[in-house]
C-alpha cells in the first residue's frame, strides 16, 4: 500500500512538473509566433454570401477570397477553421485560430478581449417578415407588436435593445443569423433582424426562404462596420494586416471580389 | 454528401469512445471499489466531478484550457472531444459495473473460492460473466444516449452530422438537412436496439 501511495505521489509530481514546463515556454511576439507556423488559422463560420460552400462542397464567398488575397500579402497561408461563433475569443486567446473574419460588426465590447483592424465593410440591420405579412407589417409602429428574434450577441440584438419602439416586444436571442430565418419560416417568430449582406443572399427566390422577404422600410439601430478581430495586444499583427488590406484595396482586388458578390456599395474605402 | 462526412464523424466518435470507455470504465471502477482508502476516494470525488459537471462544460474545458493556460493549443479538435467524452462516459460505465458486480451474491465468490480459485480466476471466470447479463440493459440506455450525445461535439466546432447540418442551411438556405440528420439517429439507434436484444436473448440462459 505505501508504494501504492508513492507510486499516486510520483504521478501527480510529474503532471505537475510538465504543466509548469509548458507554461514556462512563453510565445514571442504574436506576429512571430504567426510567421513562423506560415499559416494563418482563420476563424470562420458558415454563411452566405460571405464564407460558404459551393455546389461542389468547396469553400468559398466574400470572406474567403478577401481572406486569401490578404495572406497572400502578408506572406503566409491561410487555412479556414470553422468554429462556434459564441467561443471567437477563447478561441483566438487559446491559440487555436490566429484571427477572426466572418463579418465581425465591430463593438465596443469586443475590443476590450480582441484588437480590431481598420473598418472594410458598412453594414445594418434589417427586418425580415413573412411575405404573408406584408400587408400588415408595414413600418416600425406596425411590427411593436410582433414576436422579434435576432442571433444572442449580434448587433441586431443590440439594435432591438435600442429601439424605444421595441421596448415591450416579446423577444427571443437565437444561436444563429441562419436560426432567425428557420423561426421565421415555422413561425416562432415574427420579424426577424439580420445582417443585410446575409439578407440579400438568403431570402426571395430560388432559396429556401422564399416566403420570407426583407422589410425596406424599417432601419433600426447605427450604421455598423465589418472588421477582422485579432488577439489582444498584437500590434505587429495588427498594422500588416491593416496594411494588406489596404494594398488589396488599392491594387482593386478587394473591389472585384466585392462585385462578385454583390456587395460592392458596402465596401469601404481604405486611406 | 457533406451530410455523409458528419455521420461519419458522429459513427467515429460513438466507436471509438465506446472502445475505450469501456474498459476504462472497469478500472475506473476498481478504483471506486479499492479497499486502499485513498485511491478509492481518489476515483469518488473523480466520479463524483465528472458526473457532476455538464459534458458540454467538459468538452470547452479539454479543447481550451491546454492553450489558455499553457499557450500550447490542442491541434486536433476531434481528439479534444474524443477524450473528454471518453473521461465521461468511462464514469458513468464504472458505476453501471459497479452496480452490477456488488448485485452478484456472497455466496458465488465463496464456492468459487471453496473450489479452489485465485481471486482473479474467480473475477473473470465467475463474476464478471454474470454481471455482463445483469448490466446489459443499463448499458444499453446509456450507449445510446452516447449515440446523441456526439451532437455536443459542435461546441468546439467539430463536424458533426448537425454541425453538418447546420453548415448545409447556412450555404444554400435548404432546411431538409436538419430532418436527415434526425433520420440518421434514428435509424442508428434502431440498429443498435436490434443489436442489444440480440445479445439479451443470447445471454438469456440460466435464468430460473
Amino acid at each position: 500500500m505505501k508504494r501504492k501511495i508513492f507510486a499516486l505521489v510520483l504521478v501527480v509530481a510529474l503532471v505537475a512538473s510538465v504543466a509548469v514546463g509548458l507554461a514556462a515556454c512563453n510565445k514571442d511576439t504574436d506576429w512571430d509566433y504567426i510567421a513562423n507556423k506560415g499559416e494563418m488559422i482563420i476563424g470562420i463560420t458558415i454563411f452566405r454570401p460571405m464564407n460558404y460552400y459551393d455546389n461542389n462542397g468547396n469553400l468559398t464567398g466574400f470572406e474567403t477570397e478577401f481572406a486569401t488575397a490578404v495572406c497572400e500579402k502578408l506572406g503566409v497561408t491561410p487555412k479556414f477553421q470553422v468554429v462556434n461563433w459564441d467561443n471567437k475569443i477563447i478561441e483566438l486567446q487559446s491559440y487555436n485560430i490566429d484571427l477572426v473574419w466572418n463579418g465581425m460588426t465591430i463593438l465596443d465590447t469586443l475590443r476590450a478581449n480582441m484588437d480590431i483592424s481598420d473598418p472594410y465593410m458598412s453594414n445594418r440591420q434589417v427586418a425580415v417578415i413573412r411575405t404573408a405579412d406584408a400587408g400588415a407589417y408595414t413600418d416600425l409602429t406596425s411590427i411593436s407588436n410582433a414576436a422579434l428574434g435576432a442571433e444572442r450577441g449580434s448587433a441586431g440584438e443590440r439594435a432591438i435593445e435600442s429601439t424605444a419602439e421595441l421596448a415591450d416586444n416579446d423577444y427571443t436571442a437565437l444561436e444563429a443569423q441562419s436560426d432567425v430565418l428557420l423561426e421565421l419560416k415555422s413561425g416562432a417568430i415574427d420579424v426577424g433582424f439580420i445582417d443585410i449582406v446575409m439578407a440579400t443572399a438568403s431570402v426571395g427566390e430560388g432559396t429556401d426562404y422564399a416566403d420570407l422577404m426583407v422589410l425596406d422600410n424599417v432601419m433600426i439601430g447605427d450604421d455598423e462596420y465589418y472588421g477582422v478581430g485579432l488577439r489582444k495586444n498584437s500590434p505587429e499583427t495588427l498594422k500588416r494586416v491593416n496594411d494588406a488590406i489596404k494594398a488589396v484595396y488599392d491594387d482593386g482586388t478587394l473591389g472585384k471580389i466585392a462585385e462578385k458578390y454583390g456587395l460592392t456599395n458596402a465596401l469601404l474605402p481604405q486611406d | 454528401m457533406t451530410l455523409l462526412e458528419g455521420f461519419g464523424t458522429t459513427v467515429l466518435l460513438f466507436a471509438a469512445t465506446l472502445v475505450v470507455s469501456l474498459p476504462l470504465g472497469l478500472i475506473v471502477c476498481f478504483g471506486s471499489m479499492s479497499k486502499v482508502p485513498p485511491i478509492r476516494w481518489i476515483a469518488r470525488v473523480f466520479v463524483w466531478i465528472i458526473r457532476g459537471t455538464p459534458l458540454m462544460l467538459q468538452v470547452m474545458v479539454v479543447f481550451y484550457v491546454p492553450g489558455l493556460v499553457f499557450d500550447y493549443p490542442m491541434r486536433s479538435r476531434f481528439i479534444a472531444v474524443f477524450i473528454a467524452f471518453v473521461i465521461n462516459y468511462a464514469c458513468y460505465f464504472s458505476e453501471i459495473y459497479r452496480g452490477g458486480i456488488e448485485s452478484v451474491p456472497r455466496g458465488q465468490y465463496e464456492a468459487a473460492q471453496v473450489l479452489g480459485m485465485t481471486k482473479t480466476q474467480v473475477f473473470f471466470r465467475i463474476i464478471l460473466p454474470q454481471v455482463v447479463k445483469r448490466i446489459l440493459s443499463p448499458m444499453s440506455n446509456e450507449v445510446i444516449t452516447l449515440v446523441k450525445d456526439t451532437s455536443l461535439a459542435r461546441v468546439i466546432a467539430v463536424e458533426e452530422i448537425i454541425f453538418a447540418a447546420q453548415g448545409i442551411i447556412n450555404s444554400y438556405a435548404l432546411i431538409w438537412p436538419l430532418f436527415y440528420s434526425g433520420a440518421f439517429y434514428l435509424i442508428f439507434v434502431g440498429v443498435l436496439t436490434l443489436i442489444f436484444r440480440a445479445a439479451e436473448k443470447k445471454l438469456s440462459y440460466y435464468k430460473v
